[in-house]
């Protein structure tokens, strides 16, 4: 693990990339006439740091995001679906990645569906509109479809940043790979650098 | 994409086949729930119906509430959001609706459109 300045470095850059991500989604928002599809570019900075760092880090680094991006950019109603989609899907990805079965796709893609998913039942609550019901297939695949996108650029990104990483720190906070694979992700052929 | 495929779980792929099956039954059923057209629509706000317009008459509804304004329009036997002040606009873009259980949302003026009725519009019944 890095020193506690370097953390914090390195927190802060995730916070700032999410947040941009966040930003750039919401200035080119993707229009199929259902509320909440999005790319979920946030999730790969989420997602980082769940492996690299774990699930607090995570949770630290999406909880700023979204209230800095609401405050920034939105306002109390947008912040409080931001944060019911956030927290749903930070804690689903988690608890698939301790069961030790899925690799980080797998868990990007339960992120993505279950993120509008909790949107979607905050957004029924408050408007008392089950009728709201009939996005959840829409959202389902589309989620599913970001979140493998997500999940492969964070895999990506971390695969490539692996051998890096090991030199100066030793091992991430949890394996990319389920454990069908192969245990060490980071042998020098898997990543082909 | 070799990697990819080695670096996939049979777990992942059981976790994405559950995902694209509860989309398709969803679908399916919704598909089935939609096969009859309805004969009027009701409104509702925050859950409280607000109002219910038969589909047959043609009208223009204007539905306001704490600075949100929609205009409702029925026409041809299909229900329509012509205007809205909401910033998304999102309502604009669901209809028109004219099957049963087809919907409308407006989520900042928190207001459904629903299509209802026992089918007695359907081109069934006027053969009957």
């Amino acid at each position: 693990m890095p020193s506690p300045a370097k953390k914090i470095a390195f927190n802060s850059v995730m916070i700032a990339l999410a947040a941009v991500f966040s930003h750039i989604e919401n200035l080119f928002p993707i229009s199929l006439g259902v509320p909440g599809v999005k790319l979920g570019l946030a999730n790969i900075v989420i997602l980082f740091a769940l492996y690299v760092f774990g699930l607090p880090t995570a949770a630290a680094i999406s909880l700023i995001r979204v209230l800095l991006v609401s405050f920034l950019f939105g306002n109390p109603a947008s912040a409080l679906y931001s944060l019911a989609g956030a927290a749903a899907s930070l804690l689903f990805m988690a608890g698939l990645q301790k069961t030790g079965k899925f690799s980080i796709i797998g868990v990007s893609m339960g992120g993505g569906v279950i993120h509008p998913a909790a949107q979607l039942a905050v957004a029924i609550a408050v408007s008392g509109t089950p009728a709201l019901l009939a996005y959840l297939p829409v959202l389902i695949l589309t989620g599913l479809a970001a979140g493998s996108l997500s999940g492969i650029a964070a895999w990506q990104i971390l695969t490539r940043l692996l051998p890096i990483w090991r030199r100066q720190y030793g091992p991430l906070h949890s394996p990319l790979s389920g454990e069908k694979a192969a245990p060490d992700t980071s042998s020098p052929e898997r990543h082909g650098s | 994409m070799k990697q990819l495929f080695r670096l996939l779980t049979v777990y992942d792929v059981l976790l994405a086949v559950f995902f694209l099956a509860a989309a398709a039954a969803m679908l399916l059923w919704w598909v089935n729930a939609t096969a009859t057209s309805g004969d009027r629509v009701v409104v509702t706000r925050n859950g409280q119906i607000i109002g219910e317009y038969p589909l047959a008459e043609d009208a223009e509804i204007e539905l306001e509430w704490q600075g949100h304004r929609n205009l409702l329009v029925i026409q041809d036997h299909r229900a329509y959001m012509k205007e809205a002040n909401c910033p998304d606009g999102y309502c604009l873009r669901q209809g028109p609706v004219s099957r049963r259980r087809e919907t409308i949302v407006c989520l900042p003026a928190k207001l459904a459109v629903t299509v209802t009725g026992d089918g007695k519009g359907d081109i069934d019944a006027v053969s009957r």
